[in-house]
């Protein structure tokens, strides 16, 4: 454990995720169904730390078009299904590299894009009470509402949903304690929070929530070590300086944990041997947590990061060059 | 049983089962094929209590035995009984418990439930917050929603008792007393 930041250390270890070696690892294949998410995860790591040159973009982009079905959707892994979640990653490491003319170059016998067909495959999911399926099994979930309107409004096509059905269900998600759960009923939870209150930001419609309510509930995410837990009673985890950071920078109360304290924990989380981050300090580490790390650390103004925008989990510069409003962000 | 996680497995297993029971007669090795895939998750979801897909399959399972023969769902209460022993605060349980509670439980035996885990541990948010939408359910009057709540109060008043440190009943707390100006 350390309180530097061994960035050079972690963009290795990024790297080395597609080495041969990793492949000779149980963890490579065990995550084999979600890869599509685990290269956003690296790549935006690098991203964060002004290294994304480091990635390989070429293969990274020949393994996306790979992935993306007949139905529109991308797959977390070739030859798997397409599905809510690796199709918001594919499109979110395809702006981080500027390629979505990659998508909108490929045109089918229909005389539909790549681009449109995503756009279909997301649309479609939306159901009557404005919530969202993951796929055409039919789980809801507000991972999935947030998943619809980030990938959504980063291809500038919110038009083709119900935004305004998509809020009223999210608002039945809404409980006691100002936070939100997996659905209408389900008990808070920071990640199923986070989704809900990005969701609400990409919508303009955070008058929706109580902040200082909320605000409260997730400042008390914050253990004595520092950390974040993603419930009340829970341990901290990594993860959670992003769940609960992001959701409290979108209202605007970051102020209201203990930053300095968060930092350090955070950094502890890093294998400075290795590279990378683990859930907490001592455990083994993988690219989700070493993400969220960073992405912790740049909320937190930790020097020579870049600037991690809250709802869409991407760069600002990224964004910015997008030219979509980011009314939460201030000058 | 590698990867409770591999999604496209569990799309492959239901596109497989759905198209047997779509072109197979016999009701009887129908059942039992639904029966088998029952068993398989009740141990997918002992490996893996916290695997979405996990849940999802034995969601649509029951669904599917529901549809053919009818289905006793109280099996279910009883899986989420285990469960929630097992982990008290697994909110995948917790949501599985909701969804299948409307066959077969009312709301106040659900109520009753949630005193009991709350009896076995103040400290489990997870059946605070199921009280929280339990009690306007059952208490639909403004008034007698009023009343519950200052019962709610005693409640979580040995919460703080007998364990002060816990947050569980401050959060609940805060909220009652937002409902009842007059406190």
């Amino acid at each position: 454990a350390s309180t530097d930041f061994v960035r050079d250390k972690h963009v290795d270890y990024i790297k080395s995720l597609d080495s041969d070696a990793a492949k000779e690892t149980f963890a490579f294949w065990a995550t084999e169904h979600l890869r599509m998410s685990g290269i956003y995860w690296g790549v935006s790591a690098l991203a964060l730390m002004g290294g994304l040159e480091e990635a390989d973009r070429n293969d990274i982009i020949e393994f996306i078009k790979k992935c993306q079905r007949s139905s529109g959707g991308f797959a977390g892994n070739v030859d798997h299904d397409e599905h809510l979640l690796y199709t918001l990653s594919a499109v979110q490491i395809l702006v981080i590299f500027d390629a979505l003319d990659v998508l909108a170059g490929q045109v089918d016998d229909e005389g539909k894009s790549g681009i449109d067909k995503v756009v279909q495959f997301v649309s479609q999911l939306q159901q009557p009470d404005g919530s969202f399926a993951g796929d055409r099994w039919g789980e809801i979930d507000s991972r999935f509402v947030y998943c619809a309107l980030n990938c959504l409004a980063l291809l500038g096509r919110l038009d083709a949903i119900n935004v305004e059905k998509a809020i009223e269900w999210i608002i039945k998600c809404q409980n006691f304690d100002g936070a939100f759960g997996t659905t209408p009923n389900a008990e808070s939870h920071a990640g199923q929070t986070f989704c809900c209150v990005a969701a609400l930001a990409i919508a303009n419609r955070l008058d929706v929530i109580d902040a200082d309510l909320l605000g409260w509930w997730l400042s008390e995410r914050q253990v004595p070590a520092g950390g974040l837990n993603g419930r009340p009673e829970k341990l901290p985890d990594v993860c959670y300086s992003w769940w609960v950071l992001s959701a409290l920078r979108i209202i605007d109360r970051i102020h209201w944990i203990n930053q300095a304290k968060l930092t350090e924990w955070i950094l502890n989380c890093q294998d400075i041997e290795t590279g990378g981050f683990a859930d907490r300090p001592g455990d083994l580490v993988d690219v989700f947590h070493t993400f969220f790390g960073i992405a912790g650390l740049s909320f937190l103004k930790f020097p020579d990061l870049i600037d991690v925008d809250p709802a869409f989990a991407l760069p600002v510069p990224v964004l910015q060059r997008t030219g979509i409003a980011l009314p939460w962000i201030r000058s | 049983q590698v990867n409770g996680d591999c999604y496209t497995m569990w799309n492959f297993r239901r596109e497989t089962l759905d198209f047997l029971l779509r072109t197979e007669s016999d009701l009887a090795s129908v059942t039992k094929l639904l029966k088998n895939e029952l068993n398989f998750t009740q141990q997918a979801i002992s490996r893996n209590p916290k695997s979405y897909w996990c849940w999802n399959q034995r969601q649509w399972v029951t669904a599917e035995l529901d549809k053919l023969s009818g289905y006793d769902w109280k099996h279910e209460i009883e899986l989420c009984d285990l469960m929630l022993t097992a982990d008290s605060r697994n909110f995948h349980c917790w949501d599985y418990r909701r969804h299948i509670s409307k066959h077969c439980s009312s709301s106040q035996e659900e109520l009753d439930f949630t005193q009991k885990m709350i009896e076995k541990d103040f400290s489990n948010y997870s059946a605070w917050h199921q009280r929280s939408k339990l009690l306007p359910l059952i208490n639909p009057d403004p008034e007698s929603f009023k009343e519950a709540l200052k019962q709610e109060l005693e409640l979580v008043q040995n919460a703080f008792y007998t364990k002060p440190e816990d947050q569980s009943a401050w959060f609940y707390h805060r909220w009652l007393v937002s409902q009842i100006p007059e406190v």
